[in-house]
């Protein structure tokens, strides 16, 4: 069930909000929920693919909380210029 | 190859979707590779990994620490713990070409997509080059 949230948002950014609920003549509640929803599964995106770079996080780590599977996950590292977490001493310690 | 990794990357439901799928599950199907459950299951490892690494330790060690193939940092870690001898695809490719498996064209065409399509570090894929020019040139 949907709850109630309230908080402030810059002015341009309102004005921003206003005029895409008119280009996009959705309800204004419903256009917020969507934009909100893209927005935290980007943010998601983000913060586990960093982790990834970082190493905090393998490849089936972030599959997992994304749902993706391996083909996609590379996929998603083309798109961002990304690379695998693999080093050159790796390369050089490999058979 | 692990069983855990097979469904991870070729099960039925992935076939139409991604074509590097059905050419792995090709290869099983004509028995050019096999699919492989580990009958321990105990890792000797202060670590978690996840189960489709924990088959392929399980299943190289069971093989008297057989040569594993991994494309993951972490599972390259695991690897060293155990002394398990590991390779990576661009590795791989530079043995093929050694041993005049695949031509030069061929092999230098593989690296391409490994550094595009598989994501490999540019730092390694300019490596591998390198070292199959020096393949080339004997």
């Amino acid at each position: 069930m949907a709850k109630p949230t309230t908080f402030r948002i810059p002015e341009d950014l309102l004005t921003e909000i206003e005029k895409n609920i008119r280009d996009s003549r959705m309800e204004r509640s419903v256009y917020l929920r969507e934009v909100i929803r893209k927005g935290v599964q980007a943010d998601k995106e983000e913060r586990w693919l960093k982790k990834y770079s970082t190493g905090e996080a393998d490849m089936m780590d972030v599959c997992r909380e994304m749902n993706w599977v391996p083909w996609e996950f590379l996929d998603q590292l083309k798109t961002r210029n990304m690379h695998l977490n693999v080093s050159l001493e790796d390369w050089l310690d490999s058979e | 190859m692990p069983a855990a990794v097979f469904d991870k990357t070729a099960s039925e439901n992935l076939l139409d979707r991604f074509p590097d799928a059905a050419v792995i599950a090709s290869r099983v199907e004509d028995g050019i590779l096999k699919v492989s459950v580990p009958a321990e299951d105990r890792l000797p490892m202060p670590f978690a990994v996840h189960r489709g690494e924990k088959e392929a330790l399980l299943l190289s060690l069971l093989g008297n620490r057989a040569l594993l193939a991994t494309d993951d940092g972490r599972a390259i870690k695991a690897v060293r713990f155990l002394r398990i001898p590991f390779i990576i695809a661009p590795k791989m490719v530079l043995r093929l070409a050694a041993q005049q498996l695949v031509f030069y064209s061929k092999a230098r065409m593989s690296l391409e997509k490994l550094a595009k399509i598989g994501r490999y570090p540019p730092e390694i894929i300019a490596e591998a080059l390198l070292s199959l020019l020096e393949v080339r040139d004997g």
